[in-house]
């Protein structure tokens, strides 16, 4: 049987049959708009394939032997692996780029997935290599796999990712429905687009005011000229197709006096000026506004590239894992000086992992990875899945978390398993998930456990 | 020429602009910086130079712009390391002053003050000529299989290092890295273009002609070579210099008295064939003109469809762009100057049905071949269509059937590119009638149209195909390599017989075989007429076509009248001239809504506009969900299934999916930086409708008549006039006021949605 397909076919049924659609609103579980009720998951997209290897390493003396060995010249050592311990002792070592991250984990806010990646099913490094069962197409393709892992299906492409239609099962939590359910400040992503409510993309710092619109001279010319497209959008139109338009013209009027009106930066919290700073403290600035956009359930997306390490990796992943810990922990502490820092979950993406063997100076694409998952209504301080042994001596080593003799993970946990867990939290019902996640039913757990 | 000047009037505008934060390129890098202008905090960020305006600054005393990222007060440019005069004009911007005195290039950097400073990369200014690139000789004969010693000459800069290539790849002979030409051994059609490209910058070449003649025969055959002559750009504009003629009322542009009188009804009247004509161009073009509107006025619908079918194809003028921005520069002409107005519309529909991305396509020449089949048989046959993009090798990268295999080693054929051929390219998912609606099951199910097995069968039938090498015989699996189709690797095909859509082909077939009736099965799958319908339709006409328009057009596809099926003339005919189409009182469900690059384009042509470098531009389409050629996934931009949300009862809207409120305000602020700041040569010119700003209905009239065609609401209208009259008692000037006037109509949904 195979999944892919009939997943893809369930997906233009929804866009295809009203009935569905609207069927899909009626099992809408949360219960809209209670008071104090908002949950918010943050995507931060590692483009170009982080290197797990590097980002999180085993510390048992056995484990870590094998790791350097394994690893040659791209292995951490001394000062810098920032070690940790799991609560149930557990030894790690972070990156030395991530000492914010560190202090987290040990506060148990943050909890790592270990060798998480896209797969039709659970498959066995037998029936990887003797391509017996299906399995996703194209690994190890950057491009295939980013839209893979946004789209949250193992093929090689599909018009809405699993944010998007995350979004479009909580729309009905949100109380103002101009404001858009789904945000990328990253530029277009698959990641948001819903199969029912369209997503949009911001730029940090730039509002949704038209140039046209703002300041000028005479003052009260250019706001006449405002005035004058907010009231042809309200005075609407008998044609449907201009109608649709103008309620989109009159959500854009909208939300720029909520977000002008609104836009004075009450945070105290500090963001470091990194491309990644800059928009999760947009997304911090999001969240506060929530009363006033009326948004119970929010989905963002943010990015940052540079990840693809084939050589020169060591200072170039220290240098973005040290912005992806610093922009990362200014959030956290951002949603704790707005009081939701349990109602608010980051987690990681990217491409794929990278060969645990390196080549010269960096590493080569892989496919299972870790991922880190940031935020109080996280059960941190803690590894879940399965982290391989790499030590083959070791009675617990399985042979099937690695795909091949270089080190590339095959994947363990599922990227399915890894954003049903999320979207359990986030509210979405077991008889959801196959909507979102159409190869989750090849698994048989569906909460790996990492939230609270 | 390319250099603007900046009136008085625009420097106070130019002052709200800053309190603007620029639209930031989107970028996945790992910038350190932040924006200035943005971000009050000490630390210095490093300043990046993107580009300069003019963009060859001139010799003698002169000012020119340096556009970038994360300027700060106090920056220095500075040319091969020598500080210029420097003048701080925002972030993203600043002015140098220079004096060259001769031509040439070099190094700018920019330099932020701080401890320690912080300097940009090098960015290549020009000045003078700039660099220049010859050849000689410029023309040569060149004998079969003999050789002929090219020479570049390289002026502007120390690096006289070219890049040489032989337009058309191999069969045109080849060139070494020094130059030397070797024809190939039989005579090529038409002249051979060679290329010099510069290596320091790769968007200054020059060309030579080769005539390759038979070298052993002594009568030289006369070879009349009707290709490929080097005409530098496909077809001027019609409106080649701002002609006044953009305000078609007759506007006495001086003493602006109202030629129609300031009553209670000061709307113009509507000329039906005005309407019609202009209707008309909006589903089959690009947009209308003033000349195609009168062209169409004159000959009619029907007339200007045949004629257009008959235009010979704007095509990339080397065949092959040598750079991204050449290719998107020339991708924006062709749909904005383009002649064949009505092939660029269909192609960009095709071009949301049958996909090929930057994301995986990275460069032109994995892209221009795939834009080349699309317009090759826009008005040929879609089966033919279907065929050669199979086999195409840009094609064959980006959905992987290029170096597919027979089954073994553990590795299966590759089933990417036959599951989107079935379900996006031909027949969809589910079995249509011909009106486009589902067929159902006795339980009220729709009906898949294929399962896994018929991939799986298919895929075998494509194993085999390889990329074409530039030299030499093709191996089992090559490298990437573009130019021409796929070709066929006997050893690695699959030979066993094959049975997918109810059909099967034996056993043993050639692999050609194999593809011709594989695409024969598909393409006559009674699927494939109205999928293509629907899509069609929505592409140019209407998202929501009624089931019967559907099935004239399904019929139309699937018999030309002569019996012949997919002819695409007789389809995009059946879709244009439908009683549906050119009804002008159409239902209130009809219509679409323009993409960002249609709409913008729309405006440009309706406004008498050009794009002297579409390349500065194209990346703020990404901010506005349809980055060029860059569709995230095979599922192009937008859905053509796509449903407007939050309907009481469904709508189609597939160009709704990238139009939220962050996609609509960069539609409009790229609109207005083309009408406030981008006057004269470098986008339009706007004076005739500024200089009509004092008198409040003549304006409203004028860009009634060029974007609505007289068909503005009275309610857009009542509206334009209560801000006009706001402005002019706080003694707004004309300009001020005409900006209003045809910023907030094109921003109007009424012209966003073509109805």
């Amino acid at each position: 049987m195979n999944n892919n397909d009939f997943s893809r076919r369930d997906f233009l049924r929804l866009s295809l049959s009203a009935g569905m659609v609207a069927a899909l609103g009626n099992v809408m579980p949360v219960s809209a708009a209670v008071a104090g009720d908002y949950k918010a998951l943050v995507c931060i997209f590692l483009f170009g394939g982080n290197d797990g290897h590097n980002t999180i390493v085993p510390m048992a003396p056995s484990e870590y032997s094998s790791y350097l060995a394994k690893r040659g010249g791209l292995a951490l050592t001394g000062n810098r692996l920032l070690p940790v311990t799991t609560t149930t002792g557990g030894q790690y070592a972070f990156n030395y780029g991530m000492p914010e991250l560190q202090s987290l984990f040990q506060q148990g806010k943050v909890a790592v997935l270990a060798n998480t990646g896209i797969l039709n099913q659970p498959t066995t490094k037998q029936q990887y290599q003797q391509n017996a069962v299906p399995l996703p197409t194209q690994l190890f393709s950057h491009s295939d796999q980013i839209v893979q892992m946004q789209a949250g299906i193992p093929n090689a492409s599909a018009s809405s990712g699993w944010g998007g239609r995350i979004a479009d099962l909580v729309q009905s939590a949100n109380s103002n429905t101009t404001f858009p359910t789904s945000i990328s400040f990253s530029g277009s992503s698959l990641y948001v687009a819903g199969q029912t409510v369209p997503a949009t993309n911001l730029q940090p710092g730039n509002s949704l005011a038209q140039y046209a619109m703002g300041s000028g001279w005479p003052q009260a010319a250019v706001d006449a000229r405002a005035n004058a497209q907010k009231n042809v959008a309200l005075l609407g139109s008998s044609n449907r197709i201009i109608a649709a338009a103008d309620r989109i013209m009159s959500d854009t009027w909208k939300l720029n006096a909520i977000l002008q009106g609104a836009s004075g930066g009450t945070l105290s919290t500090v963001f470091p000026s990194t491309d990644l700073g800059n928009q999760l403290k947009e997304v911090a600035r999001f969240i506060n506004l929530r009363s006033q956009t009326g948004a119970g359930r929010q989905v963002f997306f943010c990015g940052l590239g540079g990840f693809d390490t084939h050589s020169g990796q060591d200072y170039q992943q220290w240098d973005l894992l040290r912005q992806v810990s610093q922009a990362v922990s200014s959030f956290y502490q951002a949603t704790i000086e707005m009081g939701v820092a349990d109602q608010v979950t980051s987690f990681t993406l990217s491409d794929f992992g990278r060969s645990l063997e390196p080549s010269g100076t960096g590493s080569d694409h892989g496919w299972g990875n870790h991922h880190l998952i940031i935020g109080g209504g996280v059960r941190g301080q803690q590894v879940y899945g399965s982290f391989p042994i790499l030590n083959q001596n070791d009675s617990a080593y399985d042979q099937n978390a690695f795909a091949d003799t270089r080190g590339v993970l095959l994947p363990t946990s599922s990227l399915a398993q890894y954003g049903s867990t999320l979207a359990k939290w986030f509210g979405a019902t077991d008889a959801q998930m196959a909507g979102l996640f159409p190869e989750i039913d090849n698994f048989s757990v569906r909460d790996l456990g990492f939230m609270a | 020429m390319l250099f603007r000047s900046f009136s008085r009037s625009v420097s106070v505008v130019l002052s709200f602009l800053l309190a603007c934060a620029p639209i930031l390129p989107l970028t996945r890098t790992a910038a350190e910086g932040f924006d200035a202008g943005m971000t009050p905090m000490a630390a210095v960020a490093t300043p990046q130079v993107q580009w300069f305006s003019p963009r060859i600054v001139p010799l003698g005393p002169t000012t020119f712009e340096v556009h970038g990222r994360y300027f700060v007060a106090g920056a220095t440019a500075k040319l091969n390391g020598v500080s210029m005069t420097t003048t701080f004009v925002s972030s993203s911007k600043l002015r140098v002053k220079s004096n060259f005195t001769e031509s040439g290039s070099g190094n700018l950097t920019v330099v932020n003050p701080g401890t320690p400073p912080k300097t940009s990369s090098a960015r290549l200014l020009e000045y003078g000529q700039g660099i220049t690139v010859s050849i000689s000789p410029s023309t040569a004969t060149v004998m079969t299989g003999t050789q002929r010693q090219f020479t570049s000459t390289v002026n502007g800069t120390s690096n006289k290092t070219v890049y040489w290539y032989v337009d058309g790849g191999s069969s045109r002979g080849t060139i070494t890295s020094k130059g030397l030409y070797k024809a190939p051994n039989t005579v090529p059609s038409g002249t051979v273009t060679i290329r010099a490209v510069a290596a320091v910058n790769s968007e200054r070449s020059a060309t030579a002609s080769v005539t390759v003649q038979q070298g052993s025969t002594p009568t030289p055959t006369p070879t009349p070579m009707p290709t490929m002559t080097p005409t530098p750009m496909p077809t001027p504009m019609p409106t080649p210099s701002p002609s006044p003629s953009v305000v078609p009322t007759p506007s006495p542009s001086a003493s602006p008295t109202p030629t129609v009188s300031p009553t209670p009804s000061p709307a113009p009247t509507i000329d039906p064939q005005t309407v019609a004509a202009a209707r008309f161009l909006e589903q089959a073009t690009f947009g209308p003109t003033t000349q195609s509107l009168a062209y169409v006025k004159q000959v009619g619908a029907q007339a200007y469809l045949e004629e257009q079918f008959n235009l010979p194809e704007s095509v990339f003028p080397n065949g092959i762009a040598s750079s991204q921005n050449e290719m998107i520069d020339q991708f924006f002409w062709h749909k904005l100057r383009g002649q064949d107005q009505v092939r660029q519309r269909v192609v960009y529909g095709l071009s949301e049905v049958i996909v090929i991305s930057r994301n995986k396509n990275y460069y032109p020449n994995m892209l221009i071949p795939y834009v080349n089949i699309l317009s090759r048989n826009a008005f040929g046959n879609y089966k033919d269509l279907l065929k050669e993009m199979t086999l195409d090798a840009s094609m064959g990268n980006f959905l992987d059937m290029a170096n597919s295999r027979k089954p073994g080693d553990g590795m299966g054929a590759n089933e990417n590119y036959p599951r989107e051929l079935l379900q996006l390219f031909s027949i969809g998912l589910y079995r249509l009638n011909p009106d486009g609606s589902l067929v159902l099951d006795g339980a009220g199910k729709p009906i898949p149209t294929y399962n896994q097995n018929d991939i799986r069968q298919l895929a075998l039938a494509f194993t085999g195909w390889t990329f074409n090498t530039p030299s030499g015989p093709p191996q089992n699996l090559n490298p990437n390599y573009y130019p021409g189709p796929m070709v066929p690797i006997p050893s690695q095909h699959d030979t066993s017989s094959k049975t997918f859509l109810g059909a099967t082909l034996p056993a043993n077939q050639t692999m050609q075989k194999d593809i011709d009736d594989a695409i024969n099965i598909i393409f006559n799958h009674p699927n494939v007429g109205p999928f293509v319908a629907t899509r069609m339709i929505r592409a140019l006409v209407t998202s929501n076509p009624s089931p019967a328009y559907v099935a004239r057009v399904s019929a139309a596809f699937d018999n030309n009248g002569s019996g012949v099926r997919g002819d695409m003339k007789s389809v995009i005919r059946a879709i244009l001239l439908d009683p549906e189409a050119r009804n002008d009182n159409p239902s209130n469900e009809f219509g679409r809504l323009r993409t960002p690059v249609q709409h913008h384009i729309a405006l440009l042509r309706a406004l008498g506009g050009d794009l002297l470098q579409p390349q500065l531009i194209s990346y703020t389409y990404e901010a506005m969900g349809e980055g060029v050629l860059n569709a995230p996934s095979v599922f192009g931009h937008y859905s053509p299934m796509f449903r407007i949300p939050k309907q009481s009862t469904p709508l189609f809207g597939p160009e709704f999916q990238i139009h939220g409120p962050g996609e609509l305000v960069n539609r409009g602020n790229l609109i207005w930086n083309w009408m406030n700041y981008y006057q004269t040569s470098n986008v339009w010119n706007l004076q005739p409708i500024f200089s009509l700003g004092n008198n409040h209905v003549a304006c409203v009239n004028a860009v009634d008549d060029l974007l609505l065609y007289g068909r503005m609401s009275p309610a857009l209208r009542q509206e334009l006039l209560n801000a006009l009259q706001t402005a002019q008692a706080v003694g707004a000037d004309a300009k001020t006021k005409a900006l209003t006037v045809l910023y907030v109509t094109a921003m109007s949904s009424e012209y966003m949605v073509a109805h």
